[in-house]
């Protein structure tokens, strides 16, 4: 993994200087959204930094609130403004910022190169249509091709993610497919324009068990036979530790840790990854008890300083109040924002009470 | 996209614990104070309430004190909208009429809140038959124009000339079913809640899950077609009573000066536009008030 | 573990109709529960895991009296729960009670947290304003909360914290059995985990019996001394939690045991997940014969025919299909 800037010096990336444009493929740098409140703005993100790259899965993994669905909202320009605002920072395509250029430019990267898959396939199909012709309809308008070449096209999307008898399904509503049957055509929406990265926010989430992993296996199957790059966004950590290459955990509106999935797993370089991957229960035995991470995560607030984990960590120390870590490089490719990421990566923590 | 939703909950929260402890209709009744089209409306019907209660208070002249010398006089000389065909001072007679329109306004919005509240309460409530039975006669109601429905009542019944109580009535009859369905659909969602499960399970009688957890949770919607109602009764006893078939003198009511200026409208046309303004503004300000009270009960509609 | 049954389920069943309304008449019959039996004995936790639509969630609702069977009965130290008289199904009240999935839904947002906690008391009559109030306070000492916040409303809290008033509510009578329905599927991994031990520490305190409903077999490994698998409407697979995790023997557990893969990644990869074909079938018109058989690998003709009946082996591990495996020989 190649050197990336730390939060330390993104201050200057945050002016839109482009100091690294080069390489990666799809790039959020230092992004910073508020939403508007009652009591004056909150930030929501503050300073989210990952990418992806072709042909590789990235996981954003975090608990609800942690900002991780934000970041795709404001890279799909679908993010609800008002209340939220970008305040900073940049989303790079191919080494372009997409948020300084025009609507137009930035559609253009969306259908065509970005595609996005949501949680809630029901309410991501028109209820009244037909599930073939929604799937085609992107390709009507964008490539303009005929209604014939659409409905072909259509039905192979359809094969594509592995849904049996597409000939016949095609001419169906939505309300006739289960909801495995529907997140798939959703999944065929998305690659109607073949895009180099797909971003799945929370894909599987609303769907039975049985079904999550025929989801999750199709599109580790889809981003292995097309090489694009995969973004899955995700609580759920057994399904980063089968599909993901790398792994970006947020926490508070920040990546508090990211690298290999595999060291991250093993042996996490945040004390906040690793409580989390204690918490976590487990098929394979019984625990006993859980280590229970204590606390909630904190309310946000402009004015905040220092570690916004802290409040639950057992390592806190004076400063962890004074100050916020910048997301730093602890060992090689083990990029965490801790104080002590060394100590982390040893397994010098302490146990929760 | 759950973030969305978390985030100013979030907020909510922090904002909340610094300050004292407040509940549902606490925080509404913030955001009522923070919102100046409010203070507006406010306003407005304390001027109006007032002119209801104490007329003589607003009043240049006697709205009785006519002289038929000068009938159809235009403004000036104190008489700020002119005088009538039996010349009286407009804007006095006008002053007066709010305390008809806005008496029977309000009578009408409370007795049709009451049993449209009740009926669609229990229709949501109780489900089943009792809902069909009593959503079946709601429907058979709603189908008449509530216009016409009032006109026939008030030709049939109040043939020499209609006294208040005819005419609250005549409104009503037809004006409950709207809030009756309203009401029905909030129960109906609210009783849905997982708390009315969980009051069930602890051994919560029918009738205090309904007073204790639907009905204050229904409130809401309820609270704002009752607001806004005012207003459309105002207007509904003006027409009525334009058309005739509504208050009679020696009531004075906007809607019946209008009935009797319309014939010389193009003479003078002050005597039509005066009690016109006066029931614009008030209907203006209930609609408002029932706008702003429907903000600050959910705030996500708007904004 | 297991001693004395507090709970005995005997052929339970709930159909009802789906579509039609009053007076038209129902549309088709769901087969929500069809047919389950279980006992649950004191301090003992009963985890009945299993995807929508497998009726989980109504049986639970059964169990506290919310629903009525169409057949088959509940019983409560002996006691059939759907004949009892209105008094006695209030008695029944401060024995059974439920904490629900949502914890957002699950309170009155118009009430204090305080009030809520304090309302099965009232409903029961219990107490004084006063005596009411403490024992208010001591609940929140229990399920961890703040006693002074009594007079919050549920808007000022988070999800765990809601959940805990929820558990704080179900609590307030002194029960002996509480279902708990999907009470941690709505919140975040780190305080799951909290609510987890808080349910099993109360387990260990007050002598509780659970009946914890959930979809995610890994939660309900975590806390379950017996698990049942349902899969529309009926339970497939029953026994001892290590024996059902350890030596999944239906090949629906064993799908959904693959499921729920390793969080290591090595391990995650090695496991290669089993596959069913398709979603679970709508309850509304169940296959023939063994239920799972559309979905199953190992369906054969008599799959389709005949439904393979509940058979328990020496170790109290039961399982309905007919290519089984061998029940292992040394239970446990």
């Amino acid at each position: 993994m190649r050197g990336r800037k730390g939060a330390a010096n993104s201050k200057t990336a945050a002016k839109g200087q482009g100091i690294v444009t080069a390489g990666h493929l799809l790039e959020v740098d230092d992004l910073r959204v508020e939403f508007g409140a009652e009591g004056g703005p909150v930030p929501v993100l503050r300073g989210v930094t990952w990418h992806v790259d072709q042909g590789e899965t990235l996981a954003v993994l975090g608990e609800s609130g942690s900002g991780k669905s934000v970041t795709a909202q404001v890279i799909m320009g679908i993010l609800e403004s008002p209340p939220a605002r970008v305040v900073g920072g940049s989303v790079r395509w191919d080494g372009a910022d997409l948020l300084g250029r025009p609507e137009s430019a930035r559609r253009a990267v969306r259908g065509e190169k970005i595609g996005m898959v949501f949680q809630d396939s029901l309410s991501a199909l028109n209820p009244v249509l037909r599930v073939g012709p929604q799937i085609g309809e992107t390709l009507r308008t964008r490539l303009g091709l005929s209604r014939r070449e659409a409905r072909d096209r259509a039905v192979e999307l359809m094969r594509q993610v592995r849904i049996p008898d597409a000939e016949r399904r095609y001419g169906q509503y939505p309300h006739h497919f289960s909801g495995g049957m529907r997140q798939r055509a959703v999944i065929a929406m998305a690659l109607a324009l073949s895009p180099d990265v797909l971003i799945a926010d929370e894909p599987t989430t609303a769907l039975d068990a049985t079904v999550q992993v025929q989801i999750l296996r199709l599109l580790q199957t889809l981003q292995q036979e097309s090489g694009m790059g995969l973004v899955l966004i995700t609580h759920d950590f057994g399904a980063v530790a089968s599909i993901a290459d790398r792994v970006a955990v947020m926490y508070a509106g920040r990546v508090v840790e990211t690298g290999a999935v595999r060291d991250i797993f093993r042996g996490p370089a945040h004390p906040y990854t690793r409580a989390l991957l204690e918490a976590v229960p487990r098929a394979d035995r019984r625990a006993g008890r859980l280590a229970a991470l204590p606390g909630q995560p904190p309310v946000l607030r402009r004015d905040s300083v220092g570690c916004p984990f802290r409040f639950r960590c057992p390592l806190a120390a004076a400063v962890c109040a004074e100050r916020e870590p910048a997301l730093g490089e602890h060992a090689a490719g083990r990029w965490s924002a801790c104080h002590f990421g060394k100590d982390v990566i040893a397994g010098a923590v302490p146990a929760h009470p | 996209m759950p973030e969305l939703v978390t985030a100013p909950e979030v907020v909510k929260q922090q904002t909340i614990a610094e300050g004292k402890r407040r509940g549902h209709w606490g925080a509404v009744w913030r955001r009522l104070s923070r919102s100046p089209l409010f203070y507006v409306s406010a306003v407005l019907l304390v001027v109006m309430v007032g002119m209801a209660l104490v007329p003589a208070l607003f009043a240049p002249a006697d709205p009785h004190e006519c002289d038929l010398g000068d009938t159809l006089a235009g403004a000036g000389g104190g008489q700020w909208l002119g005088r009538d065909l039996q010349g009286c001072d407009v804007f006095s007679r006008s002053v007066y009429g709010a305390r008809a329109s806005l008496g029977i306004g309000i009578a009408v919005s409370l007795v049709t809140g009451a049993l449209g509240g009740v009926v669609g309460a229990a229709a949501g409530y109780f489900g089943g038959p009792v809902d069909a039975v009593l959503s079946r006669i709601t429907e058979i109601f709603l189908a008449i124009p509530l216009l016409l429905g009032a006109s026939v009542l008030l030709t049939l019944f109040g043939s020499k000339g209609s006294g208040a109580l005819t005419v609250i009535v005549a409104l009503s009859v037809h004006g409950w079913p709207q809030v009756a369905r309203i009401t029905r659909s909030a129960v109906m969602e609210t009783k849905q809640q997982d708390y009315v499960l969980a009051a069930a399970a602890i051994g919560c009688s029918r009738v205090r899950a309904l007073t204790r957890h639907v009905v204050p949770n229904s409130l809401g919607p309820w609270l704002v077609v009752v607001t806004t109602n005012l207003g459309v009764f105002i207007t509904y006893e003006s027409i009525i009573s334009m058309l005739g078939i509504g208050l009679r003198p020696p009531t004075i009511s906007w809607g019946q000066m209008i009935h009797d200026a319309q014939a010389r409208f193009l003479e003078a046309i002050l005597p039509v536009l005066g009690p016109a303004l006066f029931l614009s503004v008030t209907v203006l300000a209930f609609i408002l008030l029932g706008d702003v009270v429907r903000d600050a009960i959910d705030p996500r509609i708007h904004s | 573990m297991p001693s004395q049954p507090i709970l005995e389920v005997a052929d339970l069943t709930r159909h009802y109709s789906s579509g039609g309304r009053w007076p038209f008449g129902g549309a088709s019959w769901v087969r929500a529960v069809d047919g389950v039996s279980f006992t649950l004995g004191e301090r003992e936790t009963l985890g009945l895991v299993g995807e929508s639509g497998c009726g989980k969630s109504t049986l639970g609702r059964m169990l506290v009296a919310l629903d009525r069977p169409t057949s088959g009965t509940i019983r409560y130290r002996g006691e059939d729960v759907h004949r009892l008289s209105r008094v006695g199904l209030k008695a029944l009240r401060r024995k059974i009670q439920i904490v629900l999935q949502d914890p957002y839904t699950s309170l009155d947002p118009r009430m204090t947290v305080g009030d809520i906690v304090a309302e099965p008391l009232v409903v029961h009559g219990e107490g004084t304003p006063a005596e009411r109030r403490r024992r208010t306070r001591e609940l929140f000492e229990l399920i961890g909360l703040n006693p002074d916040h009594l007079n919050r409303y549920p808007h000022e809290f988070s999800g765990g914290q809601r959940q805990r008033v929820g558990i704080a509510r179900a609590l307030a009578l002194g029960p002996e059995v509480i279902v708990c329905d999907e009470p941690v599927s709505a919140l975040d991994v780190s305080i799951q985990a909290q609510v987890l031990n808080l349910l099993a520490d109360l387990q260990e305190r007050l002598g509780l019996s659970y009946v914890f409903i959930a979809h995610d077999l890994t939660v309900v490994r975590q806390i379950s001394h017996r698990v049942a698998v349902m899969y529309l409407g009926r339970v497939v697979e029953e026994g001892p939690e290590d024996a059902v995790y350890g030596r999944p023997r239906h090949p629906y557990t064993q799908a959904l045991l693959s499921a729920a893969p390793p969080t290591d990644p090595d391990l995650a990869r090695e496991q290669e997940p089993i596959l069913l074909d398709g979603d679970p079938p709508s309850p509304a018109a169940p296959p023939s014969g063994c239920r799972f058989r559309t979905r199953c690998w190992k369906a054969a003709e008599v799959c389709a025919v005949e439904e393979p009946a509940l058979v328990a082996d020496a170790g109290s591990h039961s399982v309905a299909c007919h290519f089984a495996p061998a029940a292992s020989l040394d239970p446990a």
